[in-house]
């Protein structure tokens, strides 16, 4: 399977709480490309593990859509979509033993994932070409509980992608680890992706993740915030023609200060006006 | 699946042993009752001799003279021969045999018994063969001095002699399969009562063809001893019924206690059935719910791994299979360790708890039973994993479960506590009755557990807020934590309902023994009771008076005589001061006042010597119409009086003899009318001394004159010249009925067949009255109609007093009734007291002082025998005593004590099922420690966190301790404290309907009391257990909780 494209619109999404609603995400809009691979940041509690988990069907939608490929997951029965992730979603969550079943060793937890029935519809890929591209093919039959957190969280990588999905979604997959098992996890995604064009989605929180992905999106608030392109930091105008401004922007522009937008060659420029506070009560 | 299992082996080795306790315990329940109903067969057979237990078909010619045992022997079915061996048959006749010229004939016994002479020692002689052959004893050849040939005429049952001579002389082999308890010996030497006292004669052995014609009486018997190996429980109740259907032709008459066996198994094995399924559903209903948390526990650990089956594309049934797969495998696994388990205890329990000879038995019940445990493990499984299952994927990624605690009553909570409600409400309204009150404190239990679960989290919370804002950390803490923990419901729910089991099950079987020991204490009487083969009851108490100190104040004799009727009253006969001290008084009842039973103060005169002697002054007039004047109405001129003797009234005493005989010696006789003095000298006739009983008044009977009235004064009473000194009026009883109620009843006399003091019935003109003769003596003032009347000794009252049990004796009052003595006389008594019932007699029976019984005297007639009471401080116990007593003569038949009662009255299946709640309740016992020691499992992690986490927050390693060790042990204390008063609450409303014996009977009344200490200890004990295991595994968390464990979760 080749890289499936996701695709978001006006995306909301609600968490009910005993005495009040959170609103996690307030209206996502964002495109992805097939083959492409994206890391979402963000403060912690801004919303992008909730919107990876909207990715891979493990939530509902409060509103707005979501399309993974051909498929429309709002409208998607709860068995579509456990047959999604058995066959075109690859969900890597955050702490790798919470994706692999301890008293198995990474072969048997790859041979469990393709064993299921939905899985055995799905282009599966031989247990060792797995291992070699997460290169475990030597740790392979080794009790997980002698492995090291880096093989582990490349193991979860593996078993993630066992069956070829088109779509890969990590939470956080360089976690606690040291430098070098950092590097090799991303080596491995990497890999993953130009091997089978698989559509990368991570949310880090790491800096040096993110510059080593080539797309960057920027959720704060519940919304997309930004987006960086190789490097390069861009605002995101979204569907209601709201820019959120970058936070180092908006510590010189407090809300309610007065902007002009100009037009110049270069585009458009906003510009700060400049005028006479109001005295309190004179507002109006 | 193996590894799966493997990985977590502590807590797969919980489940699986869990499991293995759920199966067990159904597994046992067949087993043990099935041990239970073979014990109480073998225990019932064991208690039996062979004679016993024979059946025996029993004939007389009387019909059909011409009937043999061999025609009687036909009529046995051939199907009842693989349960009983071949029979022996018999033939016997009584006749009598004059020993030896000029001596007076003696009864004897002619046998002709089958294969006889092969259980015989012949030392001299052959086999009887022909008619006229007979056996001898060796006893009696020696005695008699009969030898090979001697002739014997014997009478036959026509009277006509039959001619008989010795062919052998014999000695019988003991056998007692063979005999079946007929005694051909053991009667040379002693003497019986045939008319008058004769030497008693051993049987006389013939050949089938001596006892033919002729005698008709004869009593034809077929014996048929039990096959007991071939009885077995499932043959029991066939056997029972087809003996029981047995209707000879031949009128021949059926005895065998097979049927009645096959009942008393069949109603304990009713017993059984009942009492060990409610006893072990108890168990087995905790089990289950420690199964359940185990389960739930399980399950929940297996959130993660249900996360990712669901996470890499499992649909949730495929991830449900993959859960109940392996932990089904994991309970399914402890079902053969649970059989085992079952068939080791059943075993431990059929070598060390029930009799010996029940067999192991591994019937269809058991795999049964097992499966059922299986399927009930395998829903519980499947019920615990269901709800997790159930959750949304989103949730289960979670990776802390969502909080589950309720602050109100579940579902599950309202149907225990309804079911408790209707539990108690049957039983006080008197709807649940018999076995099924012993679920009664498991269901209070079970209701009070979850509303304390309810009431706990609730006033956990506020104290706990309040001990924090007053400064009080660790019961804070500990407060808080309390009403947090989902645990918290489980543990009080499953250690109240377990204190329940376990204080309710150790006053039950407290109670149960305590009532045991009470039935075997008035069954035995004292501590033991040696029955002697003597009939003298002066013999046996003279034996105890001379015991050495020591034993003799451990020693009592006491006498009962039994009358025919086995509902009528029995006359015990001890010695009021031996009585209280060694005989057991029946609990529950009003203590025996023994006073009224003392003795008179008077003692007996004796008339040892030949001749008594006394001045007789008289003064008597007639009464009637045989004489004298014409009566009113009747023409002077044809009255003709009628005939009189010239002395018709005679005066004398009654006596009686060391032997019990009651003899009349007449003293003087007097004329009907007249005045005068009379100088008595008459024999007194006794040999070996007499007892005066009283002086009487009688007209001699057929006297033509209605009545003699007036007034005998006697004086100067001795006995060979020397004065008996009974002139005196205190000596004597002051006769009932006076001479002024001449017409009102109430006189005494004497009645002539029994020579004993009678109330006289009906309008009668006899009386009698004493009072002091003018010139000294005693005056006698009378009417007589020709009934003995007379005036008693004051040493022996004329009307016994006893102490009663029971029913008075039909057709007396309280204030008279009659007895029999021990001489076996009918013998009238009132009842100074009345309680439910007597030691040894139950409530059918009348206590009387034995002295008194020995001053009257007498022979026990064969109704009645002598015992030795012992008590517990008797020098060497029961073997000491009956060795002493062997020594000084006395035959010990049998002796009953009070552990070999009381062990077969253990020995039942009351006493069995009773038995198995204590072992329900220390095993539940062990559940519960077992669901602590899972809670701490499954919580330790949160807990240790949270300790984790106080720690950082400066909280101390002191606070922090207490906090822990309080928040496990006050929950376990509260549970087990409630549990405590569910048990007593159930103690009382339910014991009075749990059967606490296989036969009920009627004293001693049951004491139900609650055994208060027992339960105290009862309760103590689980609650010290439980405490301590959770204070061990609260101290193991609170070690544990360093910060490491806060790292864990970040």
């Amino acid at each position: 399977m080749t890289g499936l494209p996701v695709l978001t619109a006006g995306l909301v999404h609600i968490y009910r709480a005993e005495h009040h609603d959170v609103a996690a995400l307030a209206g996502v809009d964002l495109s992805v490309q097939a083959g492409e691979m994206l890391a979402l940041l963000g403060p912690s509690g801004a919303g992008k593990s909730t919107l990876l988990t909207l990715f891979g069907g493990l939530l509902r939608p409060s509103a707005g859509r979501i399309r993974i490929g051909e498929h429309e997951l709002s409208r998607m029965s709860e068995p579509d979509l456990d047959a999604l992730r058995g066959r075109e979603v690859g969900i890597v969550l955050q702490g790798a033993s919470r994706n692999l079943i301890p008293h198995k060793t990474m072969r048997e937890n790859i041979t469990f994932v393709q064993g299921s029935r939905r899985a055995k519809d799905a282009e599966t890929v031989p247990v060792d070409e797995v291992l070699e591209l997460v290169r475990l093919t030597d740790r392979a039959d080794l009790p997980l509980s002698s492995l090291t957190p880096g093989e582990l969280q490349r193991g979860a990588l593996a078993v993630a992608v066992s069956t070829r999905p088109g779509l890969l979604l990590g939470d956080e997959p360089t976690s606690q680890l040291d430098h070098e098992a950092r590097d090799q996890v991303l080596q491995t995604l990497s890999d993953i992706n130009a091997t089978w064009g698989t559509t990368v989605i991570v949310v880090t929180h790491d800096p040096e993740v993110a510059a080593r992905m080539p797309r960057t999106v920027t959720i704060r608030d519940g919304r997309v915030g930004a987006e960086g392109r190789q490097g390069e930091e861009f605002a995101v105008v979204s569907a209601d023609g709201s820019v959120p401004l970058p936070p180092h922007v908006l510590a010189s522009l407090t809300p309610g200060t007065l902007v002009r937008l100009v037009e110049s060659e270069q585009g458009w420029t906003l510009v700060k006006d400049e005028v006479e506070e109001v005295p309190d009560g004179q507002a109006l | 699946m193996w590894k799966a299992i493997r990985y977590r082996g502590g807590q797969s080795l919980v489940l699986i042993l869990i499991s293995a306790l759920v199966a067990s315990c159904a597994a046992f329940a067949p087993l043990f009752s099935r041990s239970i109903d073979q014990a109480l067969l073998r225990a019932t057979l064991g208690r039996l001799e062979a004679a016993d237990l024979k059946l025996g078909l029993l004939a007389t010619r009387t019909q059909d003279p011409e009937l043999s045992a061999s025609t009687v022997e036909q009529e046995m079915p051939r199907t009842l021969d693989q349960w009983y061996y071949p029979g022996v048959s018999m033939t016997t006749a009584n006749t009598d045999v004059v020993p030896t010229r000029g001596k007076k004939p003696s009864p004897v016994r002619l046998v002709a018994r089958d294969e006889v002479c092969d259980h015989l020692t012949l030392s001299e002689g052959a086999c009887p063969s022909g008619e006229e052959d007979l056996l001898v004893s060796a006893a009696d050849a020696k005695v008699w001095g009969w030898k090979l040939g001697t002739a014997l005429v014997l009478s036959d049952n026509n009277g006509a002699p039959r001619p008989y001579v010795v062919s052998g002389i014999y000695t019988a082999k003991p056998d007692p399969d063979y005999w079946l308890r007929t005694e051909l010996q053991g009667k040379s030497g002693k003497v019986v009562d045939y008319g008058d006292l004769v030497p008693a004669i051993d049987d006389f052995v013939v050949a089938p063809a001596g006892i033919t014609k002729g005698w008709q009486n004869a009593q034809l018997s077929v014996d048929y001893r039990l096959r007991t190996s071939r009885i077995t429980l499932d043959s029991l109740s066939a056997a029972g019924t087809a003996v029981a259907g047995l209707r000879p032709a031949s009128l021949a008459t059926v005895d065998s206690p097979l049927p009645k066996i096959a009942q008393q198994v069949a109603d304990g094995k009713g017993l059984v059935r009942q009492l060990v399924p409610l006893l072990i559903a108890q168990l087995v209903a905790v089990a289950l719910a420690v199964l359940v948390l185990v389960a739930g526990a399980a399950v929940a650990q297996r959130r993660p791994e249900i996360a990712v089956s669901r996470l890499r594309g499992r649909s949730r049934e495929a991830s449900r299979r993959l859960v109940i797969a392996e932990l089904g495998l994991t309970v399914l696994l402890g079902l053969p360790l649970g059989v085992a388990i079952a068939i080791g205890l059943s075993e431990l329990v059929r070598r060390v708890v029930l009799p010996p000879g029940v067999p192991f038995e591994l019937g269809w019940q058991v795999p049964l039973a097992a499966a059922v445990a299986g399927l009930a493990s395998l829903a519980v499984v499947y019920a615990a994993a269901r709800p997790v299952l159930r959750e949304p994927i989103a949730s289960l990624l979670r990776s802390v479960p969502p909080a589950t605690t309720s602050r109100n009553l579940r579902v599950g909570d309202v149907i225990l506590v309804v079911l408790a409600a209707v539990g108690v409400i049957g039983i006080v309204t008197g709807q649940i009755t018999g076995p099924m009150a012993i679920l009664t404190p498991t269901l209070l239990a079970l209701a009070a557990g979850a509303l304390l679960g309810v009431v706990v989290v609730l006033l956990a919370t506020r104290l706990g807020r309040r001990a924090l804002d007053g400064g009080r950390l660790g019961s804070g803490l500990a407060g808080l934590a309390i009403a947090r923990r989902p645990t918290t419901r489980h543990v009080l729910l499953v250690v109240t309902a377990v204190s329940a089991l376990v204080v309710f099950a150790a006053n039950a079987v407290s109670v149960a023994d305590r009532n045991r020991e009470n039935r075997a204490k008035v069954t035995v009487g004292a501590f033991a009771a040696l029955r002697t083969g003597s009939k003298d009851p002066t013999a046996v108490a003279r034996v105890v008076d001379q015991l050495p100190a020591g034993q003799r104040e451990h020693a009592m004799p006491v006498g009962f005589v039994t009358q025919r009727d086995p509902d009528s009253t029995t006359t015990l006969a001890a010695r009021p001061d031996q009585l209280r001290r060694i005989a057991w008084a029946p609990p529950a009842q009003v203590g025996l006042d023994l006073r009224a039973l003392a003795l008179p103060a008077q003692d007996p005169v004796r008339l040892d010597g030949d001749r008594l002697t006394a001045r007789l002054d008289f003064d008597v007039t007639p009464v009637g119409f045989g004489f004298g004047p014409a009566p009113e109405g009747v023409d002077a001129k044809t009255w003709v009086p009628g005939p009189v003797d010239a002395e018709p009234l005679r005066v004398g005493i009654t006596v009686t003899t060391p032997a019990g005989e009651v003899l009349t010696r007449d003293i003087a006789t007097l004329p009907f009318t007249g005045k005068g003095t009379r100088a008595v000298n008459a024999p007194v006739l006794c040999p070996t001394g007499c007892r005066l009983q009283s002086v009487w008044v009688q007209v001699a009977q057929g006297q033509a004159l209605e009545a003699v009235q007036g007034s005998v004064d006697l004086s100067g009473f001795a006995l060979d010249g020397k004065p008996l000194g009974i002139d005196d009026l205190s000596g004597w009883l002051k006769p009932r009925g006076e001479a002024a109620n001449l017409s009102g009843g109430g006189g005494t006399v004497i009645d002539p067949a029994t020579g004993l003091p009678m109330e006289l019935a009906g309008p009668v003109t006899d009386s009698i009255s004493l009072a002091a003769a003018p010139r000294g003596g005693l005056r006698l003032s009378f009417s007589n109609t020709g009934r003995n009347a007379s005036v008693s000794r004051a040493d022996a009252p004329e009307v016994v007093p006893a102490v009663l049990s029971g029913r008075i004796p039909s057709g007396g009052t309280a204030e008279r009734f009659d007895i029999q003595s021990l001489a076996g006389r009918t013998t009238p008594a009132s009842a100074e007291q009345r309680v439910p019932a007597l030691p040894f007699v139950g409530n059918r029976g009348a206590l009387v002082n034995l002295d008194l019984m020995l001053r009257i005297g007498g022979r026990l007639p064969t109704t009645g025998s002598m015992e030795v009471w012992i008590d517990e401080g008797f020098p060497g116990g029961v073997a000491g005593a009956e060795r002493v007593l062997r020594d000084k003569g006395l035959e010990i038949l049998s002796t009953r004590s009070l552990p070999e009662s009381k062990r077969l009255l253990d020995e039942s299946a009351t006493g069995w099922g009773l038995l198995l709640g204590l072992f329900t309740a220390l095993l539940s016992l062990l559940l519960a420690a077992v669901m602590l020691v899972v809670v701490a499992m499954t919580t330790g992690r949160v807990v240790t966190r949270d300790i984790a986490a106080l720690r950082v927050a400066g909280v101390s390693g002191r606070d922090l301790r207490r906090a822990t060790v309080r928040e496990a042990v006050v929950p376990v204390v509260l549970a087990a404290l409630v549990g405590a008063a569910c048990g007593v609450t159930g103690a009382v409303l339910a014991m009075p309907l749990i059967p606490l014996f296989d036969t009920p009977a009627p004293v001693p009344a049951l004491d139900l009391s609650p055994s208060w200490v027992v339960m105290a200890g009862a309760w103590v004990a689980t609650a010290l257990v439980l405490a301590a295991v959770a204070s061990v595994l609260a101290l193991r968390s609170s070690s544990h909780g360093d910060i490491d464990r806060l790292r864990e979760a970040w």
